[in-house]
């Protein structure tokens, strides 16, 4: 299986995606950890080690979720915007809050 | 689950685990045999007796007088007394205060509590179970921690292996029973299913505890820094929030109250041996604080009491510290924590970790042995890539090999003599140069003769283990096991196991071998391209 897909992407697309993947995947992960830091009902000191915590998980399926598009093309717009949004939104939520 | 993205994800498993599986496979088998690293440790230095266990007061005090001796006006000291199966003896630590400019001096001593001195004879210098254990999120020979990074990013990948091999494996509880016995390609993965689905929820723990561990160092900066608005004095008052506010040095000399009467009071309340250490802060200063730590019993945040060092007052925990009992997200990560290192495991539940693990190394190991079997050439006359043969002779080098270096690691305890110097490095050295040994053969022979050999060394260098202990010690099975030391007599009866099991798959590999050989089939018989290893 892994023969055909070789024949079928050249290193540079394989390249490619696992950048998107392991890159945007873990700003996304720093994003999404955050705004779950700043939208959780709790402590910030909470917050912040559940976002944390929970980044790592999110982080994972961000990789694989990229490696399952037919398009690195897809994997890159579908990441940038998730950031942008999770991104956006701990900026709101941070604004709204005040002071951290 | 649709067909597509099962595909996808069996690349994804397939290349996330090769790019790393040798860094894995050593992050295994050190980290495995660190499940028993105390027990190595004694093993590894022979002149030392067995745990005694002695009255708390007793060996405080022992600890006490020392420390006033060698480590007056010390930043802080620890005391650990014997209740633990990681101390088997008093022990103390020591940090001096720290000059600007300076490198900081810091000391520790195992004592004996009859004269409150080190014991005589010193144990030879060794790294023992703990250089081994410490590889298995170090590495070694790397600066800094450079070291710690790359396993970082190695349990990353493991993350996304385990996710994927999940999707990959369709069936996978149906492949669990399915074991397909000298198959040649399909038998290594079947092996590879049936260690990962055995394990699979020690697999989970274990690496995404492992990813935990990396947390204060680098993963995720923008959770923390955002958190707090990107303010990075916020960020520095952050200890104060976790600790609450801590003494200062008065500068006020006023003697250490004794330590042995403050262990009767807390010994009242918890009862015997429950104290796993003691930490004296400014010893010697009016401001002195010593804190006593309860014995954790599966969270890392167990109770601790606090004293006025000066007066020897109980005080209550310093203000503004976070409760870590109380907090889910502290208390998920210290469970996670303490389920990875395993510290309050038992004998029994000590041994399952260990085998735990050890499926965990099969895992990996078989995984990278079904990588090479599955792109073998098929046909004879198919060239053989040099990056194949690489791939596949390290694979052998690096499975059967590293097991071989821990064995002559060993081997370098007991034969180095006792006074050299740098000993416990050179123990080290003794190791890696086995390993790369153990490369440069692989690199000569072909990969299905390099296999017999490499594992027929294994088992005869782990057969030694017993003997060569001892020909050089008398901490050797006749006495050990005569004298009911298990923990001496364990590691010994380990390596023999170890040695029997090696020579085991030896021979099975000998007898597939000569079986193909027997039938003689032209077309499998590509030169360096010698089919399946079996069994």
């Amino acid at each position: 299986m892994a023969t055909a897909k070789r024949s079928r992407h050249s290193r540079w697309t394989i390249a490619g995606r696992a950048a998107t993947a392991i890159l945007l995947g873990y700003v996304f992960a720093n994003s999404a950890g955050l705004l779950l830091a700043l939208a959780l009902p709790v402590d910030r000191i909470t917050g912040v080690l559940t976002g944390t915590i929970a980044s790592f998980l999110l982080w994972g399926a961000a990789i694989m979720w990229a490696f399952s598009v037919t398009k690195t093309r897809t994997a890159l717009l579908g990441l940038s915007s998730s950031i942008t949004l999770c991104a956006g939104g701990a900026y709101g939520l941070y604004l709204l809050g005040g002071t951290a | 689950m649709n067909g597509a993205f099962r595909q996808s994800m069996t690349w994804l498993h397939t290349w996330s685990g090769i790019v790393v599986v040798w860094l894995l496979y050593f992050m295994f088998v050190t980290g495995t045999i660190g499940y028993f690293d105390d027990e190595v440790d004694r093993w590894m230095k022979p002149e030392q007796g067995p745990s005694a266990q002695m009255p708390i007061e007793a060996g405080l005090e022992a600890a006490q007088t020392r420390l006033e001796d060698i480590a007056a006006g010390a930043d802080r000291w620890f005391i650990y007394p014997t209740i633990k199966r990681s101390n088997p003896h008093l022990s103390t630590f020591w940090q001096m205060p720290t000059v600007e400019g300076e490198d900081v001096v810091r000391g520790d001593e195992e004592l004996d509590p009859t004269t409150a001195q080190p014991f005589t004879p010193a144990a030879r210098d060794t790294g023992g179970g703990q250089v081994l254990y410490r590889m298995h999120y170090l590495l070694h020979y790397l600066p800094g921690r450079s070291g710690y990074y790359i396993m970082a990013i190695v349990t990353m990948f493991m993350f996304v292996g385990l996710m994927t091999g999940v999707v990959a494996h369709k069936k996978i509880f149906k492949d669990f029973f399915t074991f397909r016995w000298a198959r040649g390609q399909r038998s290594w993965l079947d092996l590879h299913n049936l260690a990962s689905v055995a394990t699979l929820p020690f697999q989970f723990m274990i690496t995404y505890s492992g990813l935990l561990f990396t947390l204060a160092l680098f993963w995720m900066p923008f959770v923390v820094l955002g958190g707090y608005g990107f303010d990075i004095k916020r960020i520095s008052a952050l200890a104060i929030e976790f600790q609450g506010q801590q003494a200062e040095r008065s500068g006020d000399a006023v003697p250490l109250v004794r330590l042995a009467t403050l262990a009767q009071q807390i010994e009242a309340d918890w009862g015997p041996n429950q104290i796993a250490f003691v930490r004296v802060e400014y010893p010697g200063d009016a401001n002195a604080r010593v804190t006593f730590q309860r014995e954790t019993t599966g969270r890392t945040s167990a109770e601790s009491v606090l004293f006025d060092g000066a007066s020897g007052e109980r005080l209550t925990k310093p203000a503004g510290g976070l409760d870590f009992d109380a907090n889910p997200a502290f208390g998920f990560a210290g469970v996670m924590f303490s389920l990875h290192e395993g510290q309050f495991a038992d004998t029994v539940l000590r041994w399952v970790y260990f085998l735990s693990g050890l499926l965990g190394t099969i895992m990996i190991g078989t995984g990278a042995i079904y990588w090479v079997e599955k792109r073998r050439p098929r046909r004879a006359g198919d060239p053989t890539k040099w990056s194949f043969r690489a791939v596949e002779r390290a694979n052998v080098a690096v499975i059967a090999g590293l097991i071989g270096a821990v064995g002559v690691y060993l081997w370098a305890n007991r034969l180095l003599p006792v006074g050299l110097a740098e000993r416990a490095d050179w123990e080290v050295h003794c190791m890696f140069l086995a390993w790369l040994a153990f490369f440069a053969h692989a690199a000569l022979r072909r990969a299905p003769v390099a296999w017999i050999e490499q594992c027929t060394a294994v088992g005869l260098i782990f057969l030694a283990v017993p003997i060569v202990n001892g020909l050089t010690t008398s901490a050797h099975l006749g006495n050990s096991i005569a004298a009911g030391d298990w923990v001496l007599a364990g590691v010994d009866l380990t390596a023999i196991a170890t040695g029997l099991i090696a020579l085991g798959i030896a021979h099975a590999m000998r007898a597939r071998r000569s079986r193909l050989d027997a039938i003689d089939v032209p077309a499998l018989d590509g030169g360096d391209a010698q089919p399946q290893l079996g069994g």
